[in-house]
């Protein structure tokens, strides 16, 4: 079982091979946030109840798009960094710039998805965009990242239970999350996801869902 | 010379270590990252916590997240109104707060962003300064920034020549000496030393000793306050 901790706990003591969101003192693993912690062999990893959205290589995130450069677009990723996407991704050649214009593909306020490539300390996040990468949907939540890369973790069906009210749901590791549905459904699914962002930490989410979408 | 201890006790009835009560939530600004509310003696003040978020400023470090803090009374916090442009007080008790978190605080891992702290007293009482580092390291934990430790804070003062913890505003006023004090405690370190009036070097020690213990306490309380939150009533931590 997964241990409760809050920063400033001495989480563990001794040699590990890796450790994330934990800071190494001498031979003390440190927590640097409320959450819990996880160990798999000589492996630490907590996982962060609250915090911005730290973008990865490897995330699948929800965006938008706040700027059309001539060669790039500007997305906001829900994150204390911008991403942004080059127009040699969107159109998956090369491009002359002076025949390209980025306002035929894409508008401000469009809702893209898109792959975090490239992360470096400072800087922009490099994304490239998923084969069908504009996305639209009856309905955009925004949810707290932890809680919305906890769904994503979780392997008995969380988002199955979610996906049978409405005809998809897209959750992006940033907390964005789109909903195509209608009527009841695409309310339960609404309140279910507020209720989520609402919970205690990540064990109660579980329960959180059960209830809204039993008793929704 | 007002009278404060009578017969050990204080005017407001507690022994020299007694702390006042204290009360701490987290979670209670919706729009804010993080924040938290703070009930210590008279006291009541609101922390918030915003961002990290982009700034693009001339000046500001490229290499980690700059912190600004905002101290600020509300012009209702006192018995007297208080005009509400920021005071000279309030900019130096600011910058006071925000050198006593930053040491806790990972900021190499926001670049070229800032983290705002906006500290609203309601009500005021002795020791508000105090209160604010105590209820904002709180904040920063529940807005997910990445610390090393809480960091709490008390003060420890000298009245009628007895050392006693957490200063209300009376003995705050009238007393010989005020020394508030930050710390981290599981680093054994200290991030706020500030003096007014006068101890000797024995007395420094032991109030500095005495602010540690209630610091202690005060620790406590912002660890059930956020197991509270985040673990539920039944929360543990290891």
């Amino acid at each position: 079982m997964n241990k409760f901790v809050l920063p400033g706990e001495v989480v563990a003591q001794g040699s590990y091979r890796g450790w994330s969101n934990l800071l190494r003192i001498g031979n003390n693993y440190i927590a640097l946030f409320v959450g819990e912690v996880e160990q798999a062999g000589l492996r630490l990893r907590l996982i962060r109840y609250s915090g911005p959205y730290m973008p990865k290589a490897g995330d699948r995130v929800i965006g938008m798009v706040t700027d059309i450069q001539p060669l790039s677009l500007t997305i906001d990723i829900n994150s204390y960094v911008d991403g942004y996407i080059m127009a040699n991704s969107i159109f998956r050649r090369r491009i002359d710039a002076s025949k390209v214009d980025l306002s035929k593909v894409a508008n401000i306020g469009d809702l893209v998805l898109a792959k975090v490539q490239l992360t470096e300390r400072g800087k922009d996040v490099l994304l490239v965009p998923e084969r069908n990468w504009k996305i639209s949907g009856d309905a955009t939540v925004t949810i707290s990242p932890a809680k919305a890369s906890y769904m994503l973790r979780q392997k008995d069906g969380l988002l199955q239970r979610l996906r049978k009210h409405v005809r998809d749901l897209l959750v992006g590791a940033n907390g964005v999350i789109v909903i195509r549905g209608e009527g009841e459904g695409l309310e339960r699914v609404k309140a279910a996801l507020n209720a989520i962002n609402m919970a205690k930490g990540l064990t109660d989410i579980d329960k959180v869902v059960k209830e809204v979408l039993e008793v929704g | 010379m007002v009278e404060l201890m009578v017969e050990g006790k204080r005017t407001d009835g507690r022994g020299p270590y007694d702390l006042r009560p204290l009360k701490l939530d987290v979670g209670i600004v919706k729009n804010a990252a993080g924040s938290a509310y703070i009930e210590h003696g008279k006291n009541k003040i609101i922390a918030a916590i915003y961002g990290p978020r982009d700034i693009h400023r001339y000046g500001l470090t490229v290499e980690r997240a700059t912190i600004r803090c905002r101290y600020h009374m509300s012009p209702f916090s006192t018995d007297e109104r208080k005009a509400p442009q920021p005071s000279r007080r309030e900019i130096e008790i600011s910058k006071v707060i925000r050198d006593a978190l930053e040491p806790s605080l990972l900021l190499e891992n926001f670049p070229k962003t800032s983290i705002d702290i906006f500290i609203e007293v309601l009500q005021a009482d002795g020791g508000s300064r105090s209160a604010s580092i105590t209820a904002a390291s709180v904040a920063l934990a529940d807005a997910g920034i990445p610390m090393r430790d809480l960091v709490q804070a008390v003060a420890v003062g000298k009245v009628n020549g007895t050392l006693v913890v957490d200063l209300s505003d009376i003995e705050d006023k009238e007393g010989e000496a005020d020394l508030p004090v930050a710390f981290m405690l599981n680093e054994n370190k200290i991030t706020l030393l500030q003096m007014d009036g006068k101890m000797t070097v024995e007395e420094f020690k032991t109030a500095i000793n005495m602010a540690k213990e209630a610091a202690a306490k005060i620790k406590e309380m912002q660890k059930q306050a956020l197991v509270s939150k985040y673990f539920g009533q039944g929360g543990q931590t290891r």
